[in-house]
């Protein structure tokens, strides 16, 4: 494939067959001779006093060799966070159901298990809090006594258990609402899901006196797990090697340094190499899954479908501990006030502790269900003034240089058409038929910037190597997409560029694969890189070839004169003869976050979608009146992402998106009793799509570019999961008549609501 | 009294002499004691599919099956069938159409696909998808998946 | 997963003497797809694994007159059998058992000695009348299927018998069976309820000479229908009798609420999915040559 056209090739990755032969290696298949194997003891309390620990018959059986419990850490060490509340192992009491209390490691798996099952704990049940509405409440008890000796970013709202409070307000709602000809309200709940990637969390650490602390790790954020390591360790933080291993999945679950900083005492404390696995029932009872909400969504509208007023409030479960909730919270604020025209708009995002695992990131945080409740919401807008669901969407939405909610303008701005396409896509205009129904979401979303660094070197063999700070996850954007940029930007065939994944110790510090941000920041780091790697190489060339810099060219692996170009040398060569290390440069991308406007927000900590994409879902769905069982038929996807790097690699996201989408909105529910212990702790009982359950997809590129990412692009990773469950619910409320507010629409649910 | 046994297991046409314990999984055995790391593991429960491995030519969940049932047995991991001929066609498929992201449930969706097309070398899509809805990806959203089997398919997928 | 030792008789008459002699701490290994997990969660904890694997003969099938099914025939193997009208049923239940991984592993006598409350083969096996044939040391028996289920994981197995044959008698002509499952998603899953209708026509092919019902996911175990299948036999199969046979199905049915579905729900599937196996099983009946 020539370099002109490696942009926009559906090139293959560099990843792609080493994984196909099973030879490629990722974190759980990643072993060191000698090493032991730890475990972690869990709370089977939502919430209790820890009354004693004695973990004196763990210690003493033969071939345990670590045994970690609080008070073997430093006393009252909390991570690092937005606010500092949570501690590696529960001390005083516990308050979550999987809370870590205690860890092991020792020679054998059936040892270690062994050993936490000889860790006697005595607990005192409390009860917990379940509900975050009522955790509000002034009498509620208190997830965190102590919350206000913690330490917190400044500007943070919190209150008892509320660890934040975002809002925006644009306007003057009350005004809006006298002037609207009708008032819509509803009250939309979702309950969490889980990121269910199929690679469990696995960690391998070796910390051996005199050797550089290392981490092996299925991370998307190599340079956070190191901070959490170091801090865990009371090390500096450039002393510690986190090693980025292959990920089979991720979906920002593995963000967050759940296991690496405790393997890593456990090392400490062994003198050996420790490895860690999470089993999935652990994963499932205490991983970072996404945030329960309840919204409530109260409209002002004239009767021509002009939106004049919208209010809402979400109450959003954070479970025991902060975590990135505020955040989320933050972007959960700007998914409610969607890509529209909205003239009066004040929201309220509630972050509330509870006693249930600290939800996190999963995919979009802070999008699906706000998008859930505001485009299901907006359907019964319109069909309460008797207007079709899109001509009220596109009477209402942003255009090229509008300006959102917050404050912000927008530009490249390819929603119109992301909506006409995907509508298109699935006959919208038809009227479906008997038990069908069609529905569509919209929305925008963020390509989250910060730093990313990157560099780039030719080596002996006339390779071009870039080596960058952070993981591919299995989307493409690093082992596609960042390559095809690196190929085509030093003019050498993609086979000839190799991308590096470095440890920590490189310093190729980067805000890790996530927040749709990889292809963009990563990318643009790498291109800044053999930009300025290729004039190094003109440079040395313009004295092997004895002609003026500029009147070079590098194309086709060769440096050649464009006056002459039989005078031309090799990449290999050139490598050859240059001075050691000289051929190599680094750069970094961190571009300028979208303004907006500060007077309107409160307490958000992210306050703007930076360079925004734009997208459209579109579902046809047949429901089963007798079981309630709903197939997806029909399904478009279009997204505005600026320019398309490799449409194979975006199709991919969309379609994965989709369905991770579609089992959001039909079967996947994390289940808590109502004491807050989690109930459906395995894959037989927390249902993930499979293949029999796919629609007919059809992912659409549109294409607006940006002055962001390379040749125009931004981010994609996660919009893609933003919209089935609105589309599939507006789609079931046009087929069955009846509208669904909670998720996820059941087959139950759909019969027993006509039964 | 000891409960270790002397197994023989025939996988990828090698002959290995093992001495196991009898509730070690073929899963256990293949990734632990064979260095076979091509075959995933996650759930242990038959729900996943990431462990699957073809004995006697039909796919079956390797953590569900202990070594010693596999004894007599002719057993294939993904590091077997990227050896054979008919691989080619499939790799050539998966790879294109871009059915690999995150890779880990690829062994799995292959060694099936390659099973499916061996008894059934045009397989409808309700076909399709029977013979693989024992498989989960989270990644792909399955499209792509289906689109690399019809490739192959319509390829030929020689054994 | 606790160790065990391991055991392969290679005869019905051992097999049957080390499940006796070690009672509640053995058990019988057929394809392992339910036993494994249940060990691996701590619910059985045998000391001794008794693998039938190396007794021959029990992975048989014969078509002569009626059907005899070995204990180890796995459950693809029983599938890929069944073609005739009369058994497509079988076949349907056979196919949605599991994933194919599972079916390849997973054999008909498991599924009947697991007795899971939701046992896939179970509903067309009752439909079919099927006979069990038992063996202990030199001893053996024959049992119906209905009744041989007496409790959730339980059977009228005694100390050391062993289930080795599955009968199925010559089904009349014009015979036709239907299976339908639901589940929380399109495919993989246990049975939120599962139903199965037989009906047997008369020969002037309109009406109902006889008719079975089994329900699975419903009861302790899968159940016959009684009063339902009374309805529908001498009848034409109208509407509104086919109707009448549903709803008096769902009052023979005791189903709880439970992590995959409500009792309310379970009942009112009930009904919804009769209504169409029954027709289903009629048009087959209708439609089939006489089985040979």
């Amino acid at each position: 494939m020539t370099p002109e056209q490696i942009v926009g090739q559906r090139a293959p990755r560099q990843d792609a067959l080493a994984k196909s032969t099973g030879a490629f290696i990722y974190g759980m298949d990643f072993q060191l001779p000698g090493q032991l194997y730890g475990a972690i003891l869990r709370s089977p309390h939502p919430h209790a006093l820890i009354r004693s620990v004695d973990a004196s018959r763990a210690r003493a059986l033969e071939g345990v060799e670590a045994v970690l419990i609080a008070t073997d850490l430093p006393a009252g060490l909390l991570m690092p966070g937005v606010v500092w509340d949570q501690p590696l192992l529960a001390s005083d009491r516990v308050r979550y159901h999987g809370e870590p209390v205690a860890a092991v490691a020792a020679r054998t798996p059936e040892l270690a298990q062994q050993a936490l099952d000889l860790i006697a704990i005595e607990y005192q049940p409390l009860p917990a809090i379940v509900d975050a509405e009522s955790a509000m409440a002034a009498e509620a008890p208190l997830v965190h006594e102590a919350w206000v000796s913690y330490r917190a970013e400044e500007g943070l709202l919190r209150d008892r258990n509320v660890c934040c409070h975002a809002s925006l307000n644009k306007g003057d709602v009350e005004g809006g609402f006298a002037s609207a000809d009708e008032i819509i309200e509803g009250t939309y709940t979702t309950e969490s899901v889980h990121q269910s990637h199929v690679e469990p969390r696995v960690a391998t650490a070796v910390v051996l006196g005199g050797e550089v602390p290392t981490v092996y790790t299925n991370t998307q954020l190599p340079y956070w797990i190191r901070t959490n390591v170091a801090h865990a360790l009371g090390v500096p933080e450039e002393g510690v090697r986190i090693v980025p291993t292959g990920v089979g999945g991720a979906f920002g679950s593995k963000l967050y340094p759940q296991i690496e900083p405790i393997t890593a005492l456990l090392s400490r404390a062994a003198g050996k190499p420790v490895r860690l696995v999470v089993p999935l029932s652990d994963e499932l009872i205490a991983g970072l899954p996404r945030h329960p909400t309840k919204t409530r969504i109260k409209t002002g509208v004239k009767r021509d479908g002009t939106l004049v007023a919208l209010q809402a409030t979400m109450y959003m479960d954070g479970g025991a501990y902060t975590g990135s909730t505020p955040e989320i919270a933050s972007v959960a604020v700007l998914c409610l006030a969607g890509p529209y025209t909205t003239p009066n708009v004040h929201i309220d995002v509630h972050g509330v502790l509870t006693n249930k695992t600290n939800f996190g990131a999963y995919r979009a945080p802070g999008g699906p269900y706000s998008v859930f409740a505001l485009e299901t919401h907006l359907d019964e807008v319109a069909a309460r003034i008797g207007v079709d669901p899109l001509e009220l969407r596109l009477k209402n939405i942003l255009a090229d240089g509008g300006e959102a909610a917050n404050g912000q303008i927008v530009t490249s701005v390819g929603l119109r058409e992301a909506v006409e396409r995907a509508t298109q896509a699935i006959d919208w205009h038809t009227p479906a038929g008997p038990n069908r129904g069609k529905g569509l979401s919209l929305g925008w979303w963020t390509t989250t910037l910060q730093l990313s660094t990157s560099e780039a070197l030719v080596d002996e063999n006339g390779k071009v190597v870039v080596r960058v700070g952070t993981n591919e996850i299995g989307t493409g954007a690093i082992m596609g997409g960042v390559r095809q940029v690196a190929a085509q930007t030093m003019g050498v065939d993609i086979d000839d560029v190799v991308i590096d994944v470095a440890d920590t110790l490189s310093g190729l510090w980067d805000w890790g694969s996530q927040g749709s941000r990889t292809l963009s920041n990563v990318g643009r780091a790498a291109q800044f890189a053999c930009q300025d790697l290729r004039l190094k190489i003109l440079s040395l060339a313009e004295k092997v070839l004895e002609t003026e810099r500029e009147r070079l060219d590098l194309a086709g692996g060769e440096v050649y004169s464009i006056d002459n170009p039989s005078e031309r040398i090799t990449l290999k060569a050139l490598a050859q003869r240059a001075p050691a290390g000289s051929l190599r440069s680094r750069a970094e991308s961190n571009a300028e976050p979208a303004t907006h406007d500060k007077s309107r927000l409160t307490s958000c900590l992210y306050p703007a979608f930076h360079h925004p994409s734009f997208h459209c879902h579109a579902a046809e769905v047949e429901v089963d009146p007798g079981t309630g069982m709903t197939r997806v038929l029909r399904y478009a996807a279009a997204h505005d992402i600026g320019r398309a790097i490799n449409p194979t690699l975006i199709e991919g996201q969309i379609e994965g998106g989709v369905m991770q989408g579609i089992g959001m909105a039909l079967m996947e529910e994390v289940l808590y009793d109502e004491r807050g212990v989690r109930t459906n702790i395995n894959w037989t009982d927390y249902k993930l799509p499979t293949i029999a359950d796919l629609p007919e997809i059809r992912a659409i590129i549109v294409e607006h570019p940006t002055n962001l990412g390379p040749y125009g692009s931004k981010g994609l990773g996660e919009s893609p999961v933003l919209h089935p469950p609105a589309a599939v619910a507006n789609a079931i409320g046009a087929a069955t008549g009846k509208r669904f507010r909670s998720l996820p629409i059941t087959p139950e649910r759909v019969a027993m609501a006509s039964a | 009294m000891t409960t270790s046994m002397e197994i023989s297991l025939d996988v990828n046409g090698r002959t290995y002499a093992l001495e196991i314990e009898p509730h070690e999984t073929l899963l256990h055995v293949l990734r632990g004691r064979l260095g076979l790391t091509g075959t995933k593991a996650n759930c242990e429960e038959g729900e996943c599919g990431a462990c699957t491995v073809l004995v006697d030519g039909r796919p079956v969940n390797s953590c569900l099956m202990l070594a010693a049932r596999a004894v007599g047995a002719r057993i294939q991991t993904i590091e077997g069938l990227a050896r054979e001929r008919r691989f080619v066609a499939l790799q050539n498929a998966f790879i294109a159409e871009g059915a690999i992201q995150c890779g880990y449930c690829s062994p799995g969706f292959l060694l099936a696909t390659a099973a499916l097309l061996d008894t059934n070398p045009h397989p409808s899509e309700d076909e399709i998808a029977f013979a693989l809805s024992g498989n989960i990806c989270r990644c792909t959203g399955y499209t792509k998946i289906v689109q690399a089997v019809r490739k192959a398919a319509a390829e030929g997928v020689q054994p | 997963m606790r160790p065990f030792e391991y055991h392969e008789p290679t005869s019905i008459e051992a097999a049957s003497e080390l499940l006796a002699r070690h009672g509640p701490d053995a058990a019988a290994l057929a394809g392992g797809t339910a036993l494994l997990i249940d060990m691996r969660h701590g619910e059985l904890q045998p000391r001794h694994v008794v693998s039938l694997w190396k007794i021959p003969g029990l992975g048989k099938f014969h078509t002569n007159g009626g059907l005899t099914i070995g204990t180890l025939l796995t459950v693809t193997a029983l599938g890929d059998a069944m073609r005739q009208p009369a058994t497509l049923g079988l076949r349907e239940a056979a196919r949605m058992l599991g994933s194919w991984q599972v079916q390849n592993m997973a054999t008909v006598g498991g599924n009947l000695c697991k007795a899971s409350p939701g046992a896939d083969l179970v509903p067309p096996l009752l439909c079919l009348d099927a006979r069990l044939a038992l063996r202990f040391a030199d001893g053996k028996r024959e049992v119906p299927l209905d009744g041989f289920l007496t409790g959730p994981d339980q059977t009228a197995l005694r100390p050391g018998e062993l289930l080795v044959d599955i009968l199925v008698p010559q089904p009349p002509p014009h015979t036709g069976t239907a299976f339908l499952k639901i589940m929380r998603r399109q495919a993989l899953d246990c049975s939120i309820v599962s139903v199965c209708a037989r009906i047997t026509l008369e020969d002037d092919g309109l009406t109902c000479k006889e008719a079975r019902i089994g329900l699975a996911a419903v009861s302790p175990n899968p159940i016959r229908a009684p009063r339902a299948e009374a309805a529908l036999a001498g009848s034409r199969l109208e509407d509104e009798t086919i109707i009448e046979a549903a709803q008096l199905a769902r009052s023979e049915a005791r189903p709880i609420t439970d992590v995959r579905a409500s009792a309310e729900y379970r009942s009112h599937l009930i009904g919804v999915l009769l209504e169409r196996a029954i027709r289903k099983a009629a048009q087959r009946a209708r439609e089939g040559k006489a089985n040979r």
